[in-house]
């Protein structure tokens, strides 16, 4: 278990938690591993064993190489270049199941922050408090890598306590659900939405009964639903979500460029040079300091005139609030938007005029700012029973369920469009 | 800095409508002479442009040139010690109270946090038993839009009425007598995202209200109702064409960045304005003699800093303005383009003060990032502006431009870590009143003392749509106490004593002619403090961490009483009244991390404390 790992040397002014770690990685490819050998990771390697199912290789690495010390934005470039190599690694050999083991950390308390802000949940087998255990991982190591890069200062990390056993009960013989009375594609009261069908299905796989709380999905949505035991699951939640302990991720979608089939824009880059000239939509989320990824990626472009912002709130008297930003398209209002796939693929086939939408590349942008998000289902913290089902049934029914968001037209992307579009860069 | 040579505060003169101001005179040349006041005629027909101090407290801010000073001299601190529990009362709600119990008529009223319930307790008999009670039913929709706890910040008595704002956009005229409705005016959206929380000021005929949530896009306005009929007289926005925001040919600002035509829409992105927040949630305060009002605007919204270049008027600055048409007359911007959440609603004391040998009519405003400013209220000049916390994220004003200068190694960016911003977003005081006492001429400033780091993004998701947030994280500032309690002699204009406090003192405060002044703390203890010393005389363990605003008044059996509302909540406190995760930091916009010790020293629970010498 103990891997090697090279003592990284940074400037004095460089992060102190990134100087102190390393991170081993233990995959489990689902055949014999074609691991070719690189020369900046070092590698221990175990002897396969033959009678086993599982090969695992281990594979301590060292994120010196990716690390020179210097400005924030060239380290957070670094680990975006780590994350894509484990993206990479992931493909190539067909990884289907990561172990990482973060050592040399200062000290335990910093390895729970470290553990709970790469958003992994803790290898139970094993059990040792350092190892997390990814399952898909490419996808998280996306967030881990997102998390990491602005981990990397040390002093005033809050010790996040482990989770304790006090949880709000669950109603047996009921699935209760919280979720928007009005927000399609995903859900509305009427049930039209493709959370609440997923809803029904998971209820029919439990055989419970399927009961609904309703609340704006808002700031304080989690806190006056989940955490405070109204109900037990909320259909969907960004993968690693904080407020949350979120399921494996049923789908991968996109921001997307949207605009009128007629106006014959093929705008698929972030760095297309019309933008500066067009007037962009971009939603916008009213938390002081942060806002939708279109809204950073544009004003770090110095994109700013030509943009006309809609508030994701909206007016929630009008049904489905946050889809003004698609019919301000189709009215001609803005010449593109940028929207999140779920939202513009279901409106841009409902709309009367024909709407054409592309996913925005690149798909990490610059220092680190992704438009690609991995969904999840999320359920309290510590409710490891109610997780350990809905996985094994979104495992059971993701035939169902590619079809369910097929039906809806959520834009997907998975590891090889992945792969493309950045080929494509 | 300005007036240091002056000969000092006992020329300070409370600027208020002649009747008042007559009264502190008195006061002033006979210090103990209080007993024998004036017992007023039935105040019920009163305006309250015209009350004197007749031992009511009719307005949460006390009087016009909101100095939350009490007259009333029978609990002094050689008798304060055995200052006892008269009575009690329980609001039966259990959010942050920030309300002021207003007293009139023999009558104390009461609002509480949603779902807004006025009570009407009458004081001539024992136990303040209810006379009558309102429930205003707001929707419950309004408290998933609401952005900080569901609080209210008081009603308002004027002319034999109650007047008070829902949390989902009513403002309510009742009869102060019977609690009966007179009218109920709709004057903003919940669906938009717009609330209301503060008291409203009565000026003349005017009920002046503004609203909340520039967090959601709402285009921030001050709105005049007509207090018979409950009909709206103006509105006046705070972005958007002069039009809109009643600059005509009246507006003389001081400073040449807020002169031209038109800036509440050249200072933002186009179309920025239209959602560009600068809501009113905070103060009014009225100068009778210049016929003006006085009040500040919110943050702008919901950009953020980047996303907005430009000065963003008229955001983050006070308006001054006539009370009869709205029409603005002068403007300063304490926060142009504003990068730290620095709302500018933080209330103003109208006083003459005496600056470089002349006695100038001022406004003294201690600003939410960190200044205590002291304005000409005439022009808007800005005569001085000294720091009364611990400052970071800026070096200072100019007293020549009027300009804000913003520490630029401070400035949020995103996806860049920034630390030890201060003071962080609730500024370096929030809503919380102070108080001003002509005895001492000291401004008492209840506070907080926190810093903010800006670390890494996480992901987020609103409306079914993830994106990646500033993790926010306050933590206390330089001492290592959250909260401080201060004492402000606006002349000098330095601090003359201060009190630590462990958590942010979210509370208000009352200064009485017994030179005491009173203030609660978010563990719940009512506090009285000697207003020359600021040493502790006397205090009282609350139920529930205090956030209200204290009051003195005279009761009908002639004594003096001190009322206060705990209940602990608000922005600072929702940790326990929303029941929030202590283990997650960025709750409540970053404030729980600096508050994860509260819930083991308080728990939640509106009630009412009214004290009194045995």
């Amino acid at each position: 278990m103990s891997s090697p790992c090279h003592k990284v040397s940074l400037s004095p002014n460089s992060l102190c938690v990134l100087r102190a770690l390393c991170v081993s990685v233990v995959s489990e490819p689902p055949k014999q591993s074609t691991m070719e050998s690189r020369s900046f990771l070092r590698r221990k390697k175990t002897k396969p064993s033959s009678r086993r199912n599982n090969v695992t290789v281990r594979e301590a690495i060292s994120l010196a190489p990716w690390l020179q010390p210097g400005d924030q934005n060239t380290q957070c470039d670094a680990l975006n270049r780590f994350q894509r190599f484990l993206f990479d690694l992931a493909q190539r050999n067909r990884l289907k199941r990561f172990r990482i083991q973060v050592l040399n950390l200062f000290h335990r308390a910093k390895a729970t922050v470290l553990m709970r802000s790469l958003r992994v949940a803790q290898a139970r087998e094993g059990s040792n408090r350092e190892d997390f255990l990814l399952e898909r991982s490419v996808p998280v190591l996306f967030f881990a890598s997102l998390a990491l890069c602005f981990l990397s200062a040390c002093s005033h990390q809050t010790v996040v306590s482990p989770v304790t056993a006090q949880q709000p009960a669950r109603v047996a013989g009921v699935l209760r659900v919280c979720a928007d009375p009005n927000n399609l594609p995903f859900s509305n009261q009427q049930l039209e939405g493709f959370e609440n069908k997923l809803a029904d299905m998971i209820a029919s796989e439990t055989k419970e009964k399927l009961e609904y709380t309703w609340w704006a999905q808002r700031r304080g949505f989690f806190r006056n639903t989940l955490k405070a035991g109204d109900c037990d699951v909320v259909m969907g939640v960004p993968s690693g979500f904080e407020m949350a302990a979120t399921t494996k991720p049923y789908y991968r979608s996109s921001y997307v460029f949207i605009t009128r089939k007629d106006r014959s824009l093929d705008i698929r880059s972030l760095d297309d040079p019309l933008l500066r000239k067009l007037r962009i939509g971009v939603q916008m989320v009213g938390d002081d300091f942060s806002n939708t990824p279109p809204a950073h990626a544009l004003s770090r472009r110095n994109i700013i005139q030509n943009v006309r912002g809609y508030t994701l709130y909206g007016d929630y008297s009008q049904p489905n609030p946050p889809a003004r930003i698609i019919d301000a398209v189709a009215a001609k209002e803005v010449d593109v938007a940028i929207a999140w796939g779920p939202l513009a693929g279901y409106f841009a086939r409902k709309s009367k005029v024909p709407l054409k939408v592309v996913p925005v590349s690149p798909q990490v942008d610059q220092p680190f700012l992704p438009f690609v998000y991995d969904i999840s289902m999320g359920v309290r913290r510590g409710d490891q029973e109610l997780k350990d089902q809905l996985e094994q049934i979104l495992d059971k029914r993701r035939a169902d369920i590619d079809r369910l968001l097929e039906q809806y037209g959520v834009p997907r992307v998975d590891a090889t469009t992945v792969a493309v579009n950045r080929a494509g860069n | 800095m300005t007036g240091r040579n002056a000969p000092g505060f006992l020329l300070l003169i409370i600027s208020l409508n002649l009747a008042f101001a007559a009264c502190a005179r008195r006061e002033n040349s006979q210090p103990s002479g209080l007993p024998n006041r004036v017992q007023n005629q039935p105040t019920g027909a009163q305006q309250t442009g015209v009350e004197t101090d007749d031992g009511q407290w009719t307005m949460p801010a006390k009087d016009y040139a909101s100095t939350r000073f009490s007259s009333l001299d029978q609990i002094n601190s050689s008798n304060v010690a055995s200052l006892k529990l008269a009575w009690s009362f329980s609001t039966s709600v259990l959010r942050g109270h920030e309300a002021a119990p207003i007293v009139a008529n023999n009558t104390m009223y009461v609002v509480t946090p949603y779902p807004n319930i006025v009570y009407a307790l009458d004081l001539t008999q024992p136990g303040g038993p209810v006379k009558w009670k309102y429930e205003s039913k707001p929707a419950s929709a309004s408290q998933g839009v609401a952005c900080c706890d569901v609080i209210n910040r008081g009603v308002v008595y004027a002319d034999g009425k109650i007047f008070f704002n829902t949390l989902d956009d009513y403002t309510i005229g009742l009869d102060a007598a019977s609690g009966k409705e007179l009218w109920k005016t709709h004057v903003g959206d919940i669906n938009k995202g717009e609330t209301m929380t503060m008291a409203p000021l009565v000026v003349k005929d005017k009920v002046l209200i503004g609203n909340s949530g520039g967090e959601f896009g709402v285009r921030g306005w001050l709105t005049a109702l007509d207090a018979t009929s409950g009909k709206i007289a103006w509105r006046a926005y705070h972005t958007g064409p002069d039009a809109d925001v009643l600059i005509g040919q009246n507006f003389h600002p001081f400073y040449t960045q807020d002169k031209g035509k038109d800036l509440g829409i050249s200072s933002w992105p186009a179309d920025a304005w239209r959602i560009g927040g600068g809501t009113t949630w905070g103060w009014i305060s009225y100068d009778p003699d210049q016929d003006l009002i006085f009040y500040g605007t919110g943050n702008p919204g919901p950009w953020n800093p980047e996303q907005r270049p430009g000065d963003n008027k008229w955001t983050c600055g006070i308006f001054a303005r006539k009370p009869e048409n709205g029409e603005a007359v002068w403007y300063y911007q304490f926060s142009p383009h504003d990068l730290h959440d620095y709302d500018g609603v933080n209330e103003q004391i109208l006083l003459d003060l005496p600056v470089n040998g002349q006695t100038r009519k001022v406004l003294v405003r201690p600003e939410r990032n960190g200044y205590v400013y002291v304005l000409d209220r005439t022009n808007g000049q800005v005569l001085s502006a000294n720091p009364y916390a611990y400052i970071t994220s800026s070096k200072g004003v100019d007293l020549n431009s009027g300009q804000f200068l913003y520490n630029e190694t401070k400035n949020p960016q995103a996806g860049k870590v920034i630390r030890e911003i201060c003071p962080a977003a609730p500024g370096a005081k929030d809503w919380q009143p102070s108080a001003f006492s002509p005895r001492t001429g000291l401004l008492y400033i209840p506070h907080q003392n926190l810093c903010m780091d800006m670390e890494g993004l996480e992901a987020n998701y609103i409306a079914g749509t993830p994106y990646v947030g500033a993790n926010v994280k306050m933590y206390a500032g330089p001492g290592g106490n959250r909260g401080e309690f201060l004492a402000w002699d606006p002349v000098k204009g330095e601090k003359v004593w201060a009190i630590q406090e462990k958590f942010p003192v979210w509370s208000g405060a009352v200064a009485t002619a017994g030179d005491l002044v009173f203030y609660g703390t978010m563990d719940g203890w009512f506090k009285a403090v000697d207003a020359h010393s600021g040493q502790l005389v006397w205090q009282f363990k609350c139920g529930s961490g205090i956030i209200g605003q204290p009051i003195s008044y005279r009761g009908p059996d002639g004594k003096q009483y001190v009322a206060v509302l705990a209940g602990v909540g608000g922005w600072s406190g929702a940790i326990v009244a929303a029941g929030l995760d202590p283990r997650d930091p960025t709750g409540a916009l970053g404030f729980v991390n600096a508050m994860t010790d509260l819930p083991d020293a308080t728990t939640k629970g509106g009630m009412l404390y009214v004290f009194a010498l045995p």
